[in-house]
């Protein structure tokens, strides 16, 4: 219909309002205020003049619709945006849309011709405004179909609007757009280039590749820029046809229209990403034409229609020069030949509005991209300085991003402006403090450190919140990456504990405990700068969380002033102060599981090194044994009943905690940060130290990760996937020493009773994993039961008052009857080497139960792939009758999944019976745990 | 199955028939690759181009919304499924409309960075690569709304709401592929208006056609 909204006459509108046309306005410069947009808020306010003007408008084409087209059914599209708009709420909108859509449909299914573009703009708005419009796909197809311009037009928009390269009609619409790259009508022509550009897909690329090419050659300008762009879209979905397009890209650079120019750039960059061959190609021929269109474009006179800001055509500009860092990079004679231009562009242009700084910004990014001279850089860096001191957020912006990238050509150059980027962290705009950040953090070096880290933690204390989390992880990262002097770092980090403790990660605080652990002499320092920041602020959970954990462990080096520096104040605190800070921080609101659960450990340890506080502390944890929390009620009940039944062995199991080990605590750290926990690697270097002892006779582990000791698991970033069958298997294992090494199950969130274990164990610096076999023998206070207990979790505490003799080591296992039929028995013993918990020596013994006699007998085994089976040779190949005597058969299992699956094997028997075959077959599936 | 007495290393033999069986469990689930996080990685079966020489990025989208947050105009040039674009409008809306004036026209998002411009209540947003030029993607937006300026004379966002589709076709002639298309605003214009003179004509011969017939019938 002629009088369908879309395509209303401009001349109506043109002709009947608005009768002076306003001023073209200036092209000179971005400025908002220079370019009127009028604002008109949505929510319907009284509308100014030029709104006005629009309501007459509408009304004006209303009527003139209503006179064209009288028969005009259903609404228009200006009427239905009009009714979406007047909508007041979302539910109102909804159901204006799926009026419009069910009349669409029907539309559809009637297969209305008429009003086939009509719906399609709407559908374009239904689309626009997020709902769903799929069912319109296939009208694109049939408007893209039609022979006419105007249903062309519209279709190719819906096609690129509704549909993306993923759908499968877009292959339907493959042949349309081969007819329309053949038509003699440019526009047309030039409609399927636009849609093939935005859409192509990799099959549709291949199709019609061909009539892109083609059209390169055309005779009309603005084809020619179309297909030109076209081909860059087919190069990246195929880039082996980017040698196709090689000799016509390089040819349309001697071009003289600009469209055309900029395209023709364009496309040469995608070839040379795509394919070396081009890219030589390009360096050989091109170089010439671009340093002359480069030449030309900058030294022209005022050409109004390219003419933005002074200069002509930025925009061709900016693209030459980046072609010309594709060229030159790596490419000693191609930087040469460009030299001369770059530095008259950097010189020439023009650095007072936005268009020539963009040409700079470009010009000095391909300076530093090229081999360029010497002279050429320091020019570059030159201008980078004056961006660097412009007042504008945005220059500021983009001369950090480059000085980034330039740090690497020259860090002297950008060390001169650290101040500079140093007051940048402190702007009020976050992207330009995100920048310089990172800018300072590369910047960073052994003599500067100490200055920019003070600047950077006394920034810290104004930052924004949200700006903290940003910051406080680089300052983490520089202090210990520079954390040799381990004073400082410990006083940086019990800075940045105090003014952002909230947003330190994990790991961040677990190293700093490490560190803390491993520098005995300066143990006492940090227990005391701890204490004194824990009074301050203590709202920091991280702070607090390391202030209670030094506390439980230092805790008489706080009340004494033990090893203090010499520039320390020694400090009064008394053993209840210290009890009383750890209370406080219990008893506080906001402290979450972990901390509350760190307290209670910290007031136990207390207890010990405290003799006199003990009582209050019982009281204080029996207050927590009707605790909601069941990680805390549980810690309580257990704590009260080591204060309270165990005086033997508490000053024992409250010892201080050993020395963590640093190296292996940062393997294991790395190793989490990749989220990739191969604890198969860990866990043999964790028992290579072999067991040594402690002063109080206690068997030492090889100093486990400190994860593990400060059994972190509601929060542990590092959570296996290991199920809670096995990690309570493991646990149970662990418990008894009986040798097994494995961290896999680490943080094993699932099960938690396991955990519990471990940290009561971890309290008293026993084995909390993997701790040997020779451990057991020096181990006379705890005495433990043999293996497939059930224990509950204190029983197994009670247990240790209980005295059951020390299991013999080989016994730790049962033996087994692996297999039993009416004719053989199988039993298997169990022997593990010290320190090789992977590794089970089992000894098969064979038992003929019939009254015949067995020969050639020959026992098979299989195991799966992640365990390792060697068989030794029988003692005989004859097993003699009734039970009179029997074979032995000596088999290594390695089980290089140790810890997480259990052993399994399937075994078969074959003999001879008076020279007959027999032969039997079974599986055991009854190995002991822990295997 | 096949253990002879002897020496013999388990883990061939059992490959054959139940190894495959029992190895299934020990075989850790396919992970998820560190990638998918990236918005443009999953999206298609290729292999961005761009990722190997990233500075010379295309522009990834256009996305035209008011202060209000309404969705204005999009342009993807970048494949994304359907969700994913009403999550990323979502997102950048509310980055780019909670930031105050004064401020610079970047924000990074994701890796990727986008330069906005705010004229009147529209803001003007595009979507590139961290290593493209900012500076020049600002003039490009200006490029835009001056042009739309010159077609519509005085435009305001009523003008982009009623004629949407005309953004649409002058957004065409100015970008293909995330690319550059043509730097001259009257070529620009001319091409869109000679267009829209062919959808004129069209109409007009198919109005008078129309009308004929109706006569005739009548």
């Amino acid at each position: 219909m002629a009088s369908n909204s879309p395509f209303k006459p401009k001349s109506s509108r043109a002709s009947s309002q608005i009768p002076p046309p306003p001023p073209p306005p200036s092209a000179s410069q971005i400025r908002p205020a220079v370019v009127v947009l009028l604002v008109r808020p949505c929510g319907g306010e009284i509308p100014r003049r030029p709104a006005l003007d629009s309501v007459e408008r509408i009304v004006e084409d209303f009527a003139m619709d209503l006179a064209i087209n009288p028969f005009s059914s259903g609404t228009r599209l200006r009427d239905m945006i009009r009714a979406i708009r007047a909508c007041k709420t979302a539910a109102e909108e909804r159901a204006v849309v799926r009026r419009e859509c069910a009349a669409i449909r029907a539309a559809i299914s009637e297969g209305d011709q008429d009003y086939r573009h009509r719906n399609m703009a709407k559908l374009m708005f239904i689309h626009m405004l997020g709902y769903p419009t799929h069912f319109g796909q296939m009208e694109c197809l049939k408007l893209i179909a039609a022979a006419g311009f105007p249903e062309k037009r519209i279709g190719y928009l819906g096609l690129t609007l509704l549909l993306d390269e993923r759908q499968e009609v877009l292959m339907l619409v493959t042949n349309s757009l081969k007819q329309d790259l053949n038509h003699s009508n440019q526009f047309i022509v030039g409609l399927a280039l636009c849609a093939l550009g935005n859409i192509c897909s990799a099959e549709m690329a291949r199709d019609l590749a061909p009539e892109v090419e083609r059209l390169l050659q055309n005779r009309d300008p603005n084809t020619k820029k179309k297909a030109a762009l076209c081909s860059i879209r087919i190069v990246r979905k195929v880039p082996d046809l980017a040698e196709n397009f090689m000799s016509a890209a390089a040819s349309l650079l001697k071009e003289k229209h600009h469209g055309v120019l900029i395209s023709a750039v364009q496309l040469c960059m995608e070839l040379c990403k795509a394919s070396y061959e081009a890219l030589e190609y390009l360096r050989k021929n091109c170089l010439e034409g671009l340093v002359r269109i480069l030449r030309d474009v900058s030294n022209s006179s005022y050409a109004p229609e390219y003419d933005i800001g002074g200069i002509t055509d930025p925009f061709l500009h900016i693209r030459v020069l980046k072609l010309m860092r594709i060229l030159g990079q790596g490419d000693a004679d191609c930087s040469e030949y460009i030299n001369d231009i770059l530095a008259q562009v950097s010189t020439k242009t023009e650095s007072n509005k936005n268009a020539g700084n963009a040409i700079l910004y470009e010009c000095v990014e391909t300076i530093m991209g090229i081999e360029a001279t010497s002279g050429l850089r320091v020019l570059a860096i030159n201008i980078l300085g004056r961006f660097l001191s412009n007042r504008d957020n945005n220059i500021r912006y983009v001369a950090l991003n480059m000085l980034t990238k330039a740090i690497a050509v020259d860090t002297q150059a950008v060390q001169r402006h650290r101040a500079t980027i140093l007051e940048c962290v402190k702007d009020a705009d976050v992207s330009i403090r995100k920048r310089a950040l990172e800018l300072v953090y590369l910047l960073v070096n052994d003599t500067n450190v100490k200055p920019l880290t003070k600047e950077l933690v006394d920034y810290l204390e104004v930052s924004d919140q949200d700006f903290k989390e940003d910051l406080t992880a680089k300052i983490c990262s520089i202090v210990e990456k520079f954390s040799m002097d381990k004073l400082w770092y410990l006083d940086q980090m019990f800075r940045v504990l105090s003014l952002a403790g909230n947003y330190i990660k994990d790991d961040v605080w677990h190293a700093l405990i490490v560190l803390m652990s491993n520098a005995s002499e300066l143990q006492g320092y940090s227990v005391r700068s701890l204490y004194k920041a824990l009074q301050a602020s203590g709202e920091q959970e991280s702070l607090v969380r390391v202030a209670v954990w030094c506390i439980g462990e230092y805790g008489e080096m706080l009340v004494n002033n033990l090893s203090m520096l010499d520039m320390e104040e020694p400090i009064t605190v008394t053993e209840s102060d210290a009890v009383d800070a750890v209370e406080a921080t219990l008893q506080r609101y906001s402290a979450d599981v972990t901390t509350r659960a760190m307290c209670l450990v910290s007031l136990l340890k207390l207890s010990s090194r405290f003799p006199p506080t003990s009582e209050r502390i019982k009281d204080i944890v029996a207050q927590n044994k009707g605790n909601t929390v069941l990680e805390l009620q549980q810690r309580s009940i257990e704590f009260s009943s080591i204060i309270q039944r165990h005086q033997s062995i508490k000053s024992s199991l409250l010892e201080r905690m050993p020395v963590l080990d640093e190296a292996n605590y940062l393997v294991k750290r790395a190793a989490s940060t990749q989220a990739a926990v191969s604890s198969l690697n860990s866990a043999p270097a964790a028992t290579s130290g072999g067991p040594f002892k402690l002063p109080n006779g206690v068997a030492k582990p090889p100093p486990a990760p400190l994860a593990d000791l400060l059994d972190l698991s509601s929060d542990d970033a590092p959570v296996t996937t290991s199920s809670p069958t096995t990690a309570r298997n493991d646990f149970l294992q662990d418990l008894l020493g009986i040798g097994l090494t494995d961290s896999s199950p680490i943080g094993g969130a699932p099960s938690t009773s396991n955990d519990i274990l471990m940290d009561l164990l971890s309290i008293g610096s026993s084995p909390v994993q993997n701790g040997p076999p020779t451990s057991n023998s020096s181990l006379p206070a705890i005495e433990t039961k043999p293996v497939p207990v059930k224990p509950q979790v204190v029983d197994l505490l009670d247990g240790l008052s209980s005295s059951t003799s020390l299991p013999d080591e080989n016994a730790a296992y049962p033996t087994i009857t692996a297999f039993q039929s009416a004719t053989l028995r199988i039993t298997f013993s169990f022997k593990k080497q010290p320190g090789k918990p992977q590794e089970t020596t089992i000894n098969a013994s064979f038992t003929n139960l019939a009254t015949t006699t067995f020969t050639d007998f020959v026992f098979q085994a299989a195991v799966p792939k992640f365990i390792q089976l060697r068989l030794d040779p029988a003692s005989s190949s004859t097993l003699p009758a009734s039970g009179n005597g029997s074979v032995t058969q000596s088999l290594s299992v390695t089980n290089n999944q140790h810890g997480q699956k259990p052993l399994a094997m399937r075994i078969r028997m074959s003999y001879k019976v008076n020279g007959e075959d027999r032969l039997e077959q079974g599986q055991i599936s009854n190995f002991p745990a822990g295997l | 199955m096949q253990h002879r007495g002897g020496t013999v290393d388990s883990g061939k033999p059992a490959a054959e028939d139940d190894s495959a069986a029992w190895q299934r469990p020990a075989a850790p689930p396919p992970g998820l690759g560190p990638a998918s996080d990236d918005p443009l990685c999953w999206l298609s079966g290729h292999t961005r181009l761009s990722e190997g020489a990233a500075d010379l990025g295309e522009i990834h989208f256009v996305l035209l919304v008011s202060r209000q947050g309404k969705v204005r105009l999009t342009k993807w040039y970048t494949p994304y499924p359907q969700k994913q674009r009403s999550k990323i409008i979502k997102e950048i809306s509310t980055l780019v409309l909670t930031r105050g004036p004064k401020l610079c026209n970047f924000v990074d998002w994701q890796g990727y960075r986008v330069v906005y411009k705010r004229y009147a209540s529209l803001y003007f947003c595009m979507c590139i690569d961290p290593a493209d030029n900012e500076l020049e993607t600002l003039q490009i937006i200006h490029h835009y709304v001056e042009i739309l300026d010159r077609y519509f004379g005085n435009v305001c966002e009523l003008d982009l709401i009623f004629n949407f589709h005309k953004a649409y076709f002058i957004l065409d002639e100015i970008l293909i592929a995330g690319e550059l298309q043509e730097s001259n605003k009257k070529s620009v214009l001319r091409l869109v208006t000679t267009q829209d003179a062919l959808v004129e004509a069209a109409k007009e011969k198919a109005g008078s056609l129309r009308n004929i017939i109706a006569q005739a019938t009548k």
